[in-house]
Parts: structure tokens; C-alpha cells; sequence
């Protein structure tokens, strides 16, 4: 009975089609997505365009004209200067053909009309300057022999940090937008999850009614529309998986098994949540659906897959949120495989996963339960 | 008009779910614009939760403790190693950095490697602000030891200088409206995400049940020309699109006030409801497909997901890949973000008239081709079904 | 006396305000194709519902087989099968599966169940159509699709609740007749409908049914016999003389006749030559005749003169 009922509750899960084809393509599409979005963040190849800026000398400055013409000597120089005066420069400026105005005085001032990324990089760039030429000006003063050495040292990078993060650190903050796909590919068996409830609900389908007048025990029909309900899932989210770390490359960690096995929980979270939901009340299949659908968006949401950051404002103003809720728990079992070379935190939020998927497995059991209903 | 009342009558009937959806949906634009104002402010004068063990104990390592203490917060953490990963999965602590025994005497040789020990969830932007920040230091340091100075004078003479601030002036007179202007566009930018997926859940659901095959069929019998037809059903849908227009921007202005009545405020509503005929465009031409209902959610997701992150809508299109840039702008989207950065002038996007225009114009332009591609599938279909 | 196999005493069944079963007794022989005739919306489904232990009630006693029914009697569920109102078939199985697959939730022995799902296809004309998704399937082949997945089990009670709704004349000429094999063979069958013509052409024994009270039960005979009215004779006439009339209405079996629109009908209630008397009096008066009808009473003038209203005027959907 069990088998048989897994056979062909397998059969139908597999045979909606178009389904299927979509929950493949969601995890196809938008890791593809990610890739190519992120590609340049991803590798560390952003190359900035030249950032144009404007000089306007009011006091010369030797050492600031030398640094202009042996940044614009390199082979791919990080900004293109040009001298001009005031006036000019700000007009320049507002028209958006320099980004910033260094005004060269006694001291480094700058002028910006916008505040971003290439303002960040100029800002910095005169930061350096200013306090590189401060070093400078005091060796010259003091010790005017030592000043090539000390040159030479401020044009080194200093090396001075050694990470000792567990697993080499290999971590990316561009990863956490794929361990949160697979989360949502595995968590979107909460469509799956509804459709068990109210298929083998008497009073919320036909084929339910039909079900529940055969001589079968209802828990045993329930574990094996469950089971099959997981194996689909399971399915689509090792597709994904596969597809994130063997085409696109992602590193998720030295432990692949792993990786899958966390996909694999996931989704047992999320067809114990949908299950559940379907099991309340005697709403439509089609609200269920789009109330689990909402429901789960939302957790990805939390978790951080539409705004990478989220995981960790949520962290610090409502940290028992990131211990409840799925989708974040899910998306910190990979997290943590790519991070950790020790398992306990893993353990941790397995367990956590666990003990939600046997809390709404076991209620959605408790609402079905009854096969008696007032109503049909 | 019978076609049209049937709409409305179908749509009153979707009314509670899709209430729900642009709720949750709200809900999540709300706290994203939140959350990337906190973390917008967050970067420029973030201090972060350091905590430092001194194993060298000299004059220049506590120098190293007190220019770490200037720029952020110093914490305590306990030695055992599992402590402090988990006061790092927790943020807790965002580095925990040993200083190496014999730091002092390293840096007297003018080596510079090896100098600290970090613990740290890599590749985060936080490290890697904190990295750049003690490696310039060490820099600074070195140099001035290799002028002569002891360890000692040269940390001070190092924190000295790196704490010379630079002046910059704002030419922009409204820096503090700009902050402000900031969120408003971010909150703009997320409606694109938003309204796509909350019209593909609503609008789509609504035109499949009025395609329900026997109604369907029943239309095409009755007198009502197909042009009249598709006419009715855009008017219902545009009715329906509007209301969503209305809640989603009237949001907005309990967020922002005043200032979406502003010059660019409007600019960016005129941005915002060309967007919505746009996707409302595609809902009608994804409907056409006669899509099941189990699969919309997923659509929406791939839609609405996949668009918003190639065209920069969650992620500045600065940082975006060019092969993404490049596709993006084939995709509507991409030409509202464009529209919205111009009108608010982020992003390196400079407001021109004609610059502008172009980004409304592309979005008609996508409009106007959804509405053909419906037509034609709608009557490739209707000829093939028959 | 047979075995009884449905046994409902005093069944209660409330919806909030509405008394959807007040009181219904039935009682169900076995080897008899029992008709459950009624209104929409007078219970039956309802008591269906009860009977399959779906549905709960608040008051009565209902027993199967002798046994009382419960949502885990599994033996008695074993050896029913039902054919519900609405098809509830797996979209996403063809009607091969479709039916192995309910088939299989009653018979767990492989090679008996292939047997079963063969004969259930070949049963309800479906051999063509195996392959076939449920969508692909036309109106009347989908309710055979789905009763060959209530059947296939070789149930001893079938219930088939309204199986010919919305069906095409041939598709249910071949479900009726199929009842009347299943029940040749042996099985006990309880059949719902508002078509009367269905229940009088397969039924052994008809009970009415309204608001959700059993007002008769019988064979269609002895349902016929409980009411005044033996044959009604309609005559065409040109035109009639008071005393014609007056003589007609003095015959033994008239009760009653009515003229309208040169149309006269006569009710009558037994005697055997009603027709040839009426006629024999026109004659002499030398009226010029038109069409001439005899009605035997269906169980339409039944439910009529039982409940004063018609049972056809609710069949609209």
C-alpha cells in the first residue's frame, strides 16, 4: 500500500510537467543570473575606468604635480588628471565630466557633486597622498639621507595581516546570494508540501474523498504522499546544486556531500511547512498555494536573498528571527560548510531544522487526523 | 462592456489574495529601503566590534591597540576557538586580531609580514575596510622606522598623520536632502521588483481565470468583436494596475512626504507608472500562454528575481559584470533603474531632459512589442485551438 | 426475506440552520439496484456522504453488512465502492494508471489487480483509450474513466452518486446498462439521481427523497399504486357540449377533467376501459376528435401528488 501509493503519488509529482520544467529553470536561471551579474565583483577583476578629476593649483606643490605624472605614466593609470581653474573645473564637475575636484593649497582639499564609488576611491587616493607626503616632509627635515629607503617602504604593501580562518577562508560575500537560491529552490517544496494535504484531505478535494474511503490507514497514505512529495523535491534541488557548483563553479566548501545533504534538509523544511499550511483550514488549493508561496518569499527575503545584507541587520536587531526562521537556518547550513571546518554550528542549525520539521509535520497530522468531517 | 463588468467580478474575487501579496510585497520594499539606508550610512563611519590580544606588550603594540580603539569598538572575546567562531557567526565580533609576539622588534628589522594574526569571516566589505585600514598604518609605520625612529615614535607619528582629516566640500547644496534623496530612490528602484512580481501573481491568476476554456470559448461565440475583446480585458487590467499603482506609490509618500512631490519626486512617479504599464504588458503576454496556476509563483520568481539582479535593482549596475550590463539592456527593467538613477542623479547618472526620455521611451517602446507579441500569440492560438 | 446490506435508522444530519437529512430511514437488500430519487438539494448526496462515513451526523444509526459503518471500518470499506458526484481522477495519470492506482489503495495482490484493472477497462469500453490523459478525454469517457476506478475492485456495494450528469445519451445508455451487469453479477447497488427516466428504467426499488426526508420507498409499481391517479387521457376536441362533458364526469373512474384551449383531460383512477367509455360518449354526441393520449402515472405525478410540487421542475442544471 505504501509503496504502491509512493509509486504513483511519484509518477504524477514527476509528470507535472511544466512544474518541474520551472522549478528547474528557477534555479538555472537565476544562478546564471548571479553569475554574470556578479562576475566582475566575483573574480576581483573590477576594473575601474579612469576616473576623471580635476587640479586646480593655487599654490604649486612639487610633490603632488610628481605623483600626477608617475600615476599617469602607469600603464593603466586609476585617474586622468587635468589642470584648470576654478571655475572651469566646477562647471566640469557639474556636467558630470570629472568626478571630484582636488584644489592643491597649502593643504589637499576636494570637492564632489556626488558621493559614491569613484568619489570613495579619489578620497582615498588624497588621504594616502597627504599622509605619505607628511612622512615624507618630516624625513626630509630630519634624516634627508634615509629618504629613498623610506620611499621604498611606502611604496610597498604591507603584508602585515595572516587570516587563520578555519577552512583557509574562501568565503565570498557574493556566495551567500547562491546559498540562498539553493535555500529558495528547496524551500519551494511548500508547494509540494500544500498539494499533500489537500489531495488526501476528504473534505478539500475528490480525489481526497476518494482517498479517504478506501480501507487504508490515513497516516500511512499521509507518510507516503509526504515521501514522494520529498523525493521531487529532493530532485529538483540536486539539479540545482549540481548546476551551482559544477557549472558555474561556486565554491560551497570542501565537503560536497555535505552541500547536498543541506539541500536535502531544506527541502524536507519546506514540505513540512507547506504541508502544514494546506492542512489549515478549507481555503482553496490555489490560496494555500499562493499563501505558502508569499509565506516562503518572504523567509528567503529575511534570510537575505534579495538584499544580502539582510541576514545581518536582522542579526542585530532581532537575532531569535535568524534562529527560527527556515530559510535563514537553511541558507547558514551552507554557509557555514563553506566557512567552518568544524561541525557545530552546522549541527546546531540542523537540528534547529529538524525539530521545525517534525513540529509542523506533526501538526499538519494533527489537523488532517480527523477523517470524519462536518462538511464536505 | 459585459467582458469588462466579468473582469471586475473576477478580480473582486482575487481581491483578498492579492491584498495579501501587495501587503507582504510592501512590507518587503518598506524594509529594504530601511535597511539599505542603514547600511548606506553604516559604511562611511562604521565602527566595528574588534576585539585585539596584545601578545607583544610593547610601547609600539599598544600604540597599534589605541589607533584600533580611535576608529572602532574594542570587545572582549573569550581564547577558546569556538567561542569565537561563534561570536563571529553571531556578529558579535566582526575581527578578532592577535598581535604577534615580537611585533615591535619585527618592525625595528623593517619586516612587515606576519605582524598580526586575524580572525575574521573573509571577504566581507567590514574585513576588508579593516585590512586596507591597519595595513596603510603599518605602511606609514614602516617608512618613518625606515627614517630613523623608533618603533614607538613612529606609531605616534603614524596615528598622527592618518588622523588628519581631508576637507571636502559638497558643491551639491542639499547634502543632506541627497542622503534622503538616497533612500527615496532606493525605494524606487525595489518597486520594479515589487510590481513584477506582485502583478504576475495578481494580474496573471485573474486573466487565467477569465481564460477558463468554457468562458473563454463562450466570448469568442458571443457577438464581441477580439479587438473589443482584448480591449475590455486591457481595461479591466489597467483598473486593476492603477489601484496597485496607487497603493504601492501612496506608500511612498507616507515614507517620504514632501519630497516625492518635488520636481524629482514626480519625475520618478511618471518613471514608476510607465514601469507598471510595462510589466502589466507582460503579465498580459505571460497570461497568453495560458500558464497553470501552480507555475505563476515560479514565473514571477524567475521574472522578477532574474530581472531585478541583472539590471541592477538589488545591486548597483555599477558593480554589475558587463555581460550582465550588456543584457540588461535588452530588459525593460534595466531602462527604469537607468530612469530613476537619472531623475535622482545616483550612480554616476547625470540628469539631461533627453537622457530621461530615452529611458521612458525604451519602456513604451517594451510595451508597445509585449502588446503586439499578445496579439499575435493570442491569434495563433485562437486560430490553432480552432 | 434477503440479507439486508444498508441499514440507515433515523439518520440527522444539520448544516448549521439547514436540515439537510431529517430523520431518513432506508433499507437496502441485498441483490437489489436501489434508486435514491430526488430534487437537487434534497439530501441524497448528503446521505451518501453519511453512509460512506465522510461526513458526520447528529443523530441515527447506519450499518453495513450488518455492521455499523465507522471511518475505520477497513473490511467494510473493502467491499464498497463508490463512484463520486464529481470525477476525482490524478491528472497527471493516463487511465490505465488512473485506475491501477485506486484499484490498488482496495487490492494489494499484483497479478489479482491486473487482472481486476483489465476487466474494469474492458467493463467500461475503455480499452482504446489506456494511454490517455484524463484531459484528453471527452465528457462521457471521463465518468467512465471514473467509474471503472470506483468498480475496478469488484466491490459487493456500489454506490454511484449521480453518474450520468452532464453525459451524452450514448455514454449513458452504456454506464445504465453497466449497472445492470455489475448487478447481474452479483453486486448491490445504490443509485442517486434526479432523472427519473434512469431510475425508473434500472431501479428494483425507489426511494423519494425530499428535504432530506424519505417520503416513499418501493418498486416503481408499488410507488405508482400509492397514488389516486391511474391514467390520464387528453383529447383534442373541436367542440364539446355541456352534457357530454356532464356524462363523462358521471363515469365511475373520473375524478377529475379539466378543458382548456379545446383540450380535455380526464383523470382517472383504476377501472380498465376509461379510454374506450370516453370515447364511446363522444361519439355519441358526434364531437370531431383530434390527438388522443393515455398517460400511465411516473413517478413525476408521484413526487407531485406527494409533495405538491413537481420533481422535473428542479432539474434545470
Amino acid at each position: 500500500m505504501f509503496l504502491h501509493n509512493l509509486k504513483y503519488e511519484l509518477l504524477s509529482n514527476i509528470r507535472m510537467k511544466d512544474f518541474i520544467f520551472w522549478m528547474m529553470c528557477f534555479p538555472i536561471a537565476l544562478g546564471t543570473f548571479f553569475y554574470l551579474g556578479f562576475g566582475k565583483v566575483y573574480n576581483n577583476e573590477i576594473v575601474f575606468s579612469k576616473i576623471p578629476v580635476a587640479v586646480v593649483e593655487v599654490n604649486e606643490d612639487e610633490v603632488f604635480n610628481t605623483t600626477v605624472k608617475s600615476i599617469e605614466a602607469e600603464k593603466d593609470p586609476l585617474f586622468s588628471f587635468t589642470y584648470t581653474d576654478k571655475a572651469e573645473a566646477e562647471k566640469l564637475l557639474k556636467e558630470g565630466d570629472v568626478e571630484g575636484i582636488i584644489t592643491v593649497d597649502d593643504d589637499l582639499s576636494l570637492t564632489f557633486f556626488k558621493s559614491e564609488i569613484d568619489q570613495t576611491i579619489i578620497k582615498s587616493f588624497v588621504e594616502q597622498f597627504v599622509s605619505q607626503k607628511a612622512v615624507i616632509t618630516d624625513i626630509a627635515m630630519n634624516a634627508p639621507e634615509k629618504l629613498p629607503e623610506v620611499t621604498e617602504k611606502l611604496n610597498a604593501v604591507p603584508d602585515a595581516i595572516e587570516n587563520k580562518s578555519p577552512s583557509g577562508g574562501n568565503m565570498n560575500p557574493y556566495d551567500s546570494y547562491f546559498q540562498n537560491l539553493l535555500t529558495m529552490t528547496a524551500l519551494f517544496g511548500m508547494i509540494t508540501g500544500v498539494l499533500c494535504a489537500t489531495r488526501n484531505q476528504g473534505n478539500l478535494s475528490a480525489i481526497g474523498a476518494r482517498k479517504s474511503i478506501s480501507p487504508n490507514y490515513g497516516l500511512v497514505r499521509l507518510i507516503s504522499s509526504l515521501t514522494a512529495a520529498f523525493i521531487t523535491q529532493i530532485i529538483s534541488v540536486i539539479a540545482a546544486t549540481t548546476f551551482v557548483l559544477f557549472i558555474l563553479k561556486i565554491n560551497l566548501g570542501d565537503n560536497i556531500a555535505m552541500v547536498y545533504l543541506s539541500g536535502a534538509i531544506g527541502a524536507l523544511v519546506g514540505i513540512s511547512i507547506g504541508f502544514f499550511i494546506g492542512a489549515i483550514g478549507r481555503s482553496s488549493e490555489r490560496t494555500k498555494g499562493a499563501v505558502s508561496t508569499t509565506v516562503m518569499m518572504f523567509l528567503c527575503f529575511l534570510s537575505g536573498l534579495m538584499v544580502g545584507d539582510m541576514k545581518n541587520t536582522v542579526e542585530e536587531h532581532f537575532p531569535i528571527i535568524n534562529r527560527i526562521n527556515p530559510a535563514a537556518l537553511t541558507s547558514n547550513l551552507f554557509y557555514c560548510l563553506s566557512l567552518y571546518d568544524d561541525y557545530n554550528r552546522y549541527m546546531e542549525n540542523l537540528l534547529s531544522l529538524m525539530i521545525i520539521s517534525i513540529l509542523f509535520i506533526t501538526g499538519g497530522f494533527l489537523l488532517t487526523r480527523r477523517k470524519i468531517y462536518e462538511n464536505l | 462592456m459585459k467582458i469588462f463588468e466579468t473582469f471586475m467580478k473576477i478580480m473582486r474575487k482575487h481581491l483578498k489574495l492579492s491584498l495579501i501579496y501587495i501587503s507582504v510585497f510592501m512590507v518587503v520594499g518598506i524594509m529594504m529601503t530601511k535597511s539599505s539606508s542603514d547600511s548606506e550610512d553604516g559604511y562611511k563611519a562604521r565602527r566595528l566590534r574588534v576585539s585585539v590580544t596584545d601578545l607583544d606588550d610593547t610601547e609600539a603594540s599598544r600604540a597599534v591597540v589605541d589607533f584600533i580603539a580611535k576608529n572602532h569598538d574594542i570587545v572582549k572575546v573569550s581564547d577558546d576557538m569556538n567561542k569565537q567562531l561563534d561570536s563571529l557567526y553571531y556578529s558579535k565580533t566582526h575581527i578578532i586580531l592577535t598581535i604577534e609576539n615580537g611585533y615591535s622588534e619585527k618592525l625595528e628589522h623593517g619586516e612587515t609580514t606576519g605582524l598580526f594574526n586575524e580572525l575574521s569571516v573573509p571577504g566581507t566589505n567590514m574585513t576588508q575596510l579593516f585590512d586596507s585600514q591597519l595595513n596603510r598604518y603599518i605602511g606609514l609605520v614602516s617608512a618613518t622606522i625606515a627614517g630613523g625612529n623608533t618603533p614607538a615614535e613612529a606609531s605616534a607619528k603614524a596615528s598622527e598623520v592618518l588622523s588628519q582629516e581631508i576637507e571636502t566640500v559638497m558643491l551639491n547644496d542639499s547634502g543632506k536632502g541627497s542622503e534622503k534623496e538616497d533612500v527615496q530612490n532606493h525605494y524606487f528602484l525595489y518597486l520594479a521588483y515589487i510590481f513584477i512580481s506582485v502583478l504576475i501573481n495578481t494580474l496573471c491568476q485573474i486573466h487565467l481565470s477569465l481564460k477558463n476554456k468554457d468562458i473563454n470559448n463562450r466570448i469568442n461565440c458571443s457577438g464581441v468583436s477580439s479587438y473589443s475583446q482584448l480591449l475590455q480585458v486591457m481595461l479591466g487590467t489597467f483598473v486593476f494596475v492603477i489601484g496597485v499603482y496607487v497603493l504601492l506609490i501612496g506608500a511612498g509618500v507616507v515614507l517620504f512626504g514632501g519630497s516625492m512631490f518635488t520636481e524629482k519626486g514626480m519625475l520618478s512617479m511618471l518613471n514608476a507608472f510607465v514601469f507598471i504599464i510595462v510589466v502589466m504588458m507582460i503579465c498580459l503576454f505571460i497570461s497568453s500562454f495560458s500558464p497553470s496556476m501552480d507555475v505563476i509563483s515560479l514565473i514571477a520568481n524567475v521574472i522578477g528575481l532574474g530581472m531585478s539582479f541583472l539590471c541592477g535593482v538589488f545591486v548597483p549596475q555599477q558593480y554589475l559584470g558587463d555581460v550582465a550590463l550588456s543584457i540588461g539592456k535588452f530588459l525593460p527593467v534595466y531602462w527604469y533603474v537607468k530612469g530613476c538613477n537619472t531623475v535622482m542623479e545616483k550612480e554616476g547618472e547625470i540628469f539631461s531632459v533627453s537622457g530621461f526620455l530615452i529611458c521612458i521611451g525604451v519602456q513604451i517602446a517594451f510595451a508597445a512589442a509585449f502588446f503586439c507579441l499578445t496579439m499575435l500569440i493570442s491569434k495563433n492560438r485562437r486560430q490553432t485551438e480552432s | 426475506m434477503s440479507e439486508t446490506v444498508v441499514k440507515i435508522e433515523n439518520l440527522v444530519k444539520r448544516y448549521k440552520e439547514l436540515v439537510a437529512l431529517d430523520h431518513l430511514n432506508l433499507e437496502i437488500k441485498k441483490g437489489e439496484i436501489f434508486g435514491l430519487l430526488g430534487p437537487n438539494g434534497s439530501g441524497k448526496t448528503t446521505a451518501i456522504n453519511c453512509l460512506l462515513s465522510l461526513l458526520s451526523y447528529d443523530k441515527g444509526d447506519i450499518e453495513i453488512f450488518g455492521e455499523k459503518m465507522t471511518p475505520t471500518s477497513y473490511v467494510l470499506k473493502k467491499r464498497i465502492g463508490v463512484i463520486m458526484q464529481n470525477v476525482a481522477v490524478l491528472e497527471e495519470l493516463t487511465v490505465y494508471e488512473n485506475i491501477d492506482f485506486f484499484c490498488g489503495l482496495y487490492v494489494n495482490d499484483k497479478v489479482a489487480r491486473k487482472k481486476y484493472v483489465q476487466e474494469a477497462i474492458e467493463f467500461t469500453g475503455l480499452e482504446e483509450f489506456v494511454k490517455f490523459y484524463p484531459k484528453k478525454l471527452s465528457g462521457g469517457l471521463l465518468r467512465r474513466l471514473n467509474i471503472a476506478c470506483g468498480i475496478a475492485h469488484k466491490p459487493d456495494l456500489i454506490i454511484l452518486d449521480e453518474p450520468t450528469v452532464a453525459v451524452d445519451p450514448q455514454s449513458r445508455n452504456k454506464i445504465l446498462e453497466g449497472i445492470q451487469k455489475l448487478n447481474s453479477e452479483g453486486a448491490t447497488v445504490i443509485y442517486t439521481s434526479h432523472y427519473m427516466e434512469e431510475v425508473e428504467q434500472i431501479c428494483t426499488r425507489i426511494a423519494i427523497i425530499d428535504k432530506g426526508h424519505s417520503i416513499a420507498v418501493g418498486t416503481k409499481d408499488e410507488l405508482k399504486n400509492m397514488i389516486h391517479n391511474t391514467e390520464t387521457i387528453k383529447i383534442e376536441v373541436m367542440e364539446l357540449s355541456d352534457e357530454a362533458l356532464k356524462r363523462i364526469r358521471e363515469l365511475e373512474y373520473v375524478y377529475k377533467t379539466t378543458i382548456e384551449n379545446n383540450l380535455l383531460e380526464v383523470y382517472c383512477s383504476g377501472g380498465t376501459h376509461n379510454l374506450m367509455d370516453i370515447l364511446n360518449i363522444l361519439n355519441d354526441y358526434g364531437t370531431l376528435l383530434g390527438r388522443i393520449y393515455s398517460e400511465q402515472p411516473t413517478l413525476n405525478d408521484v413526487f407531485l401528488e406527494i409533495t405538491g410540487k413537481e420533481l422535473r421542475d428542479t432539474e434545470g442544471q
